[in-house]
């Protein structure tokens, strides 16, 4: 009898955990997600202001400029679409014209997308799924790399 | 020649563990003592084979032998000796070989040291250890062999990737994987157990050492690779939620539940099932840590390459443990018998919620980490969970893991212990915490600081009456133990005192900087005094001389680091580190300006009180090696008086 | 590859002998031998997957010591760098070497290790070449412009030998990219004048100089605003241009550059009866200028055979 009402206090103990943690999961998820876009799929959804997202895309040649004051300002573009990327952090250091990037914050109201994070990836020879997969999308990536 | 024979002693380690399972079953199922022997002596002959193995790929190294496609993928003949080392294991191929010489010798280990008494058990795990080499070795030798050779010889290397070649990585995964490894003879010996239909105190009691060993060598491979990130990373965190590090929390979460469910098993033979669980849990969930850096199925900071091939054979391994771990559970746990039952304000009790808490944090962390992966399956694609998530979600559990810690340790086993002399105690802890909350209050903490030191003080008071109230134990087995015990919970709750200090620091200070010019940020005025050559062997260097001034003077030097063989730009940061935090300033890209002056990008931020992580991450470390050697202790004992 | 064969097979029984011995006595007598077997084969089957033990191992040295005693110009370029890299390896004072191993990589469009190669060989040993080359590395590196380190390198390099060329028509360049045309003018007449005949670099030097001193003198900002403007007529730029010169060149007070303006504008416009009217002006006027009339005469045949085409 005591044995079963003490399993069963563990059970509950158990159960308020399980629902907390489901609870909460499922609420900071709404919060935490962040979806993807490729620069063209931007230009079709228009995501709104302030609502963070993440691009992904090549770096455009010749599009990085670095104000002499810090940041860089540079363009992201799959070849189809693209967007004027605003950072005021500090780049990578596998950041490079022409190569995939990640990048995640939120479009302003000027249109163009202000950055709180760039993603270069560490490995030259990698690109980011998503990336590949946008890419490949839009035709300008014929890579082997399957994902 | 060399390479040819390392390849041929991969082969036979793979072969030797073939001959480990039979004849291990067959030793375990007729008792058969020469069968026995057999699969002791297969468990050390594949261990010998795959050190020397181990030991020729170094070779291959040193040599830079660019036949071998691991060491040209890997090496550059201008390397310096301790990474061309250290890239043994620093790539996939040869991080593999390492996590194979690590799981045949816990196959070697549990046939040599393993359960004396009771030698059916200890047989059968050796053979279900030799499976597990199987799966590993066959990875191995079949889909990543770092053995290959390249016909088209190439003139150069292609460098280990330099972010790689820094002292903390280069130890970084051999500690980490004897921790994922070492879980594998948890997972052995709770298979085992549930095959013989052993009870669930003999396997817990068989189990506890190997899993307290790979928790405490786990908490130090990740504490060092935070400690990397850190530092070499050059992005002033230790911890990003990012999948490949979630990959070695969860396993830490699901370990550190089985130490302590595992105590409570033994004790009272309660909990007989979850630990049995958790044993089957925590090395799946290590080799699911493998998977996820391999695959590269998610997108992560650290991701080394993407190989669907590997991805499939390691989700193929995980696929057996996992599965034909717990169908055995399923079909067998009922024999694990049932425990002593224990009252609701007993130690079990406390251990039962501690293990929940565990879970739970585990569980969502899993949730989060794999959620991108489970939208892809249904044709979402790109969805990333961000660090708020993380954070939401694994602090509230945390939290209550470190209020309820203090009191566990003064409940006695199975009955009721909640005494007013507990009360009055816990009572006292308040005052502490009190205390802790003011002065953060007064320093100006934000909210979430000043709960944080207002929880740091109950339980820290609380850690601290725990060694003061033992102290009388008599042995020094029960003395380690309490070390162990008190160390690690008094780190447990350093670390997240360093981690709420950290995450209240202020962002980073980004500007461009010509000679001369200044940075100000509270407390601190840099300068930047010039900017000189300083090349290494394998790369081209800027040096920043960065003077400081906060009172007193003194002088940073980060560097920016251009490695031609792997055409890698990287920042080697420079910290002052004091009591009060870490300043850290990394030099980034120059740039011209319109007056043709060079400006250099530079960085700073104050990280406040970043000695904590590190502080608690040693005193965890001490305190499992200490109760490590406390339970070796009372097992000689017990040894001694039977 | 016979001794690979008896390596593997001594290794394959002393480790398969050892974890089957316990099973030597026991019944049937063939347990053993079998499972010896069975080990060596398995053992055996997984090696020869993917295995190349035909293949020999090449450690470094060995390559390098191959690479050193080949004939160099019979290896290709990545490997004639590895040689030279090989070679410093072995002695880091070898200035010539850091020299060639700058040139090759410089060639290759690795600036930054060529500015580092050069600098090393100029620290062993002072060279006008291989200053010349650093600065040339230094332009390269920054898209074209002629930036103070790579002026400096120039300035040191003609100091040593003035007879080479690169240095003053790079120095040139500078004093023309920085706007002052008349400077660069002098600069390159008289490094035209100073180079002997049969010197290749002569002719080279004569066409690049023509090409930048004849480029038409506009300021961009007006050029935009102009082209902004709604009435905007380029072929009445042009001709508003060639009015301008021809008025400069009529009054005398037409410089060198001006000139070859005129003569360069003509021939783009068709007008090459102009075109050597122009240019028999110009000789008129700068006959006592060598290095002018080494231009103006590498003009002429060129429009000469222009013509020569055209019939």
């Amino acid at each position: 009898m005591r044995a079963r009402s003490q399993r069963l206090i563990m059970v509950a103990i158990a159960g308020v955990i399980l629902v907390a943690a489901v609870g909460l999961a499922l609420i900071a998820l709404r919060d935490a997600i962040v979806l993807f876009y490729s620069p063209s799929e931007v230009a079709a959804e228009h995501p709104g202001f302030g609502e963070r997202i993440r691009i992904g895309g090549l770096v455009e040649d010749g599009s990085v400029e670095r104000p002499a004051e810090g940041g860089a300002n540079f363009v992201v573009t799959d070849g189809a679409a693209t967007i004027r990327v605003i950072y005021d952090g500090s780049l990578p250091d596998l950041f490079r014209e022409g190569q995939g990037v990640v990048v995640e914050g939120a479009f302003i109201p000027s249109g163009d997308f202000e950055a709180s994070t760039v993603l270069a990836k560490h490995d030259e020879t990698y690109m980011p799924p998503e990336v590949a997969e946008a890419l490949r999308e839009s035709g300008v990536w014929q890579g082997e790399g399957e994902r | 020649m060399i390479a040819e024979t390392g390849r041929f002693l991969v082969a036979l380690a793979f072969a030797l563990s073939i001959l480990q399972l039979l004849s291990g079953w067959r030793a375990a199922s007729i008792g058969s003592a020469p069968a026995m022997r057999i699969a002791a002596r297969s468990a050390y002959g594949a261990l010998a084979a795959a050190v020397i193995a181990f030991g020729l790929l170094i070779i291959l190294f040193l040599q830079s032998d660019f036949s071998v496609a691991y060491v040209a993928g890997h090496s550059h003949v201008d390397k310096p000796l301790f990474y061309k080392i250290a890239a043994a294991w620093g790539g996939h191929e040869g991080s593999m070989l390492l996590w194979c010489v690590m799981l045949v010798g816990v196959g070697a280990a549990l046939a040599r040291f393993a359960l004396r008494q009771d030698e059916q058990l200890k047989n059968r795990a050796v053979s279900i250890q030799g499976g597990l080499q199987i799966l590993f070795l066959g990875f191995l030798a079949f889909a990543s062999n770092p053995f290959d050779r390249l016909l088209d010889v190439p003139l150069q290397g292609a460098d280990l990737n330099p972010i790689l070649q820094d002292p903390a990585l280069a130890i970084h995964p051999p500690t980490l994987y004897i921790g994922y490894v070492g879980l594998s003879a948890a997972f052995s010996l709770a298979v085992a157990g549930l095959i013989e239909g052993r009870g669930g105190r003999a396997i817990a009691a068989a189990l506890r050492p190997w899993s307290l060993f790979a928790w405490t060598a786990l908490t130090a491979g990740i504490a060092l690779g935070a400690w990397w990130a850190y530092y070499e990373l050059g992005w002033g965190g230790w911890w990003f939620w990012d999948p490949v590090e979630n990959a070695s929390f969860m396993p830490w979460l699901v370990a550190a539940a089985l130490i302590h469910s595992a105590i409570a098993t033994e004790k009272s033979g309660n909990f007989a099932g979850w630990t049995a669980f958790l044993a089957i849990m925590a090395f799946t969930m290590s080799t699911m840590g493998a998977f996820l850096v391999r695959s590269g199925v998610l997108t992560s900071v650290h991701a080394f390459a993407l190989d669907p091939e590997r991805g499939l054979w390691i989700l193929g391994i995980m696929t057996i443990l996992a599965g034909g771990g717990l169908t055995l559970f399923a079909f067998r746990s009922g024999r694990l018998g049932h425990g002593d039952g224990f009252a609701l304000t007993s130690r079990e009790a406390f251990i039962g919620v501690n293990n929940l808490l565990l879970a739970a944090v585990a569980g969502t962390v899993l949730f989060g980490t794999l959620y991108p992966l489970v939208m892809t399956a249904f044709g979402v694609s790109g969805v990333s969970v961000g660090a708020a998530y993380f954070n939401a979600t694994a602090t509230p559990f945390l939290a209550a893991l470190l209020i309820l810690l203090p009191i566990a340790p003064f409940l006695p086993w199975k009955k009721d212990g909640f005494s007013r002399r507990l009360a009055l105690r816990s009572t006292l802890w308040i005052l502490p915490g009190v205390l802790a909350g003011l002065w953060a209050f007064l320093i100006e903490a934000s909210p979430v600081a000043i709960a944080a030191a207002a929880f740091a003080g109950w339980t820290l008071a609380g850690v601290a009456t725990d060694l003061w109230h033992h102290r009388v134990l008599q042995g020094a087995a029960a003395r380690f133990s309490l070390t162990g015990r008190v160390l690690a919970h008094a780190g447990v709750v350093a670390v997240a005192l360093g981690a709420v200090a950290d995450s209240t620091g202020r962002p980073e200070t980004v500007r461009a900087l010509a000679e001369g010019e200044q940075i100000e940020i509270p407390g601190f005025t840099l300068t930047l005094d010039g900017v000189r050559r300083a090349d290494g062997p394998n790369y081209l260097a800027d040096e920043a001389r960065i003077v400081v001034e906060n009172g007193r003077v003194s002088e940073l030097l980060p560097q920016r680091r251009y490695y031609a063989a792997a055409d890698t730009t990287t920042r080697e940061v420079a910290i002052r580190s004091g009591l009060g935090g870490d300043l850290y300033v990394s030099l980034g890209e120059p740039r011209a300006r319109d007056s043709g002056e060079i400006a250099y990008e530079v960085r700073v931020t104050f990280n406040p009180m970043v000695w904590l992580l590190g502080l608690g991450a040693i005193m965890i470390v001490l305190g499992g090696t200490s109760a490590s050697i406390g339970r070796a202790l009372s097992r000689r004992q017990k040894e001694r008086v039977s | 590859m016979i001794l690979l064969a008896i390596i593997l097979a001594v290794t394959a029984f002393v480790f398969a002998g050892f974890a089957v011995w316990p099973s030597a006595r026991l019944q049937p007598r063939w347990l053993a031998p079998s499972l010896l077997a069975g080990l060596a084969s398995v053992a055996g089957a997984t090696y020869f997957t993917g295995a190349q033990p035909q293949a020999p191992g090449v450690p470094y040295q060995q390559a390098a010591a191959e690479r050193m005693a080949a004939n160099p110009d019979a290896l290709g370029p990545a490997a004639q760098m590895e040689r030279l890299r090989d070679i410093l390896r072995a002695d880091e004072t070898d200035a010539v070497a850091w020299a060639q191993l700058g040139r090759m990589l410089a060639r290759s469009e690795r600036e930054l290790e060529a500015i580092n190669a050069f600098q090393r060989s100029l620290r062993l040993e002072l060279n006008a070449r291989t200053l010349s080359d650093l600065g040339q590395t230094f332009i390269n590196l920054n898209d074209g412009q002629v930036t103070d380190e790579a002026r400096a390198a120039f300035e040191e390099a003609q100091r040593m030998d003035p007879a080479l060329p690169e240095p003053g028509f790079f120095l040139g360049l500078q004093a023309f990219q920085s706007g002052d045309i008349d400077a660069a003018e002098t600069i390159w007449l008289d490094l035209i004048a100073r180079l002997d005949d049969r010197d290749p670099y002569k002719i080279l030097i004569s066409e690049q100089v023509f090409q930048l001193l004849s480029q038409p003198q506009v300021n961009a900002g007006a050029v935009e605003a102009a082209a902004a403007s709604e009435d905007f007529d380029p072929r009445q730029r042009i001709a508003d241009m060639v009015q301008r010169l021809e008025a400069r060149v009529a009054d005398g007070d037409a410089g060198f550059a001006d000139h070859l303006r005129l003569i360069r504008v003509r021939g783009m416009l068709g007008d090459n009866e102009g075109g050597m009217d122009a240019l028999q002006a110009a000789r008129d006027r700068f006959a006592e200028s060598e290095g002018a009339m080494t231009i103006l005469d590498l003009l002429a045949a060129a429009l000469q055979t222009d013509e020569g085409q055209g019939e």
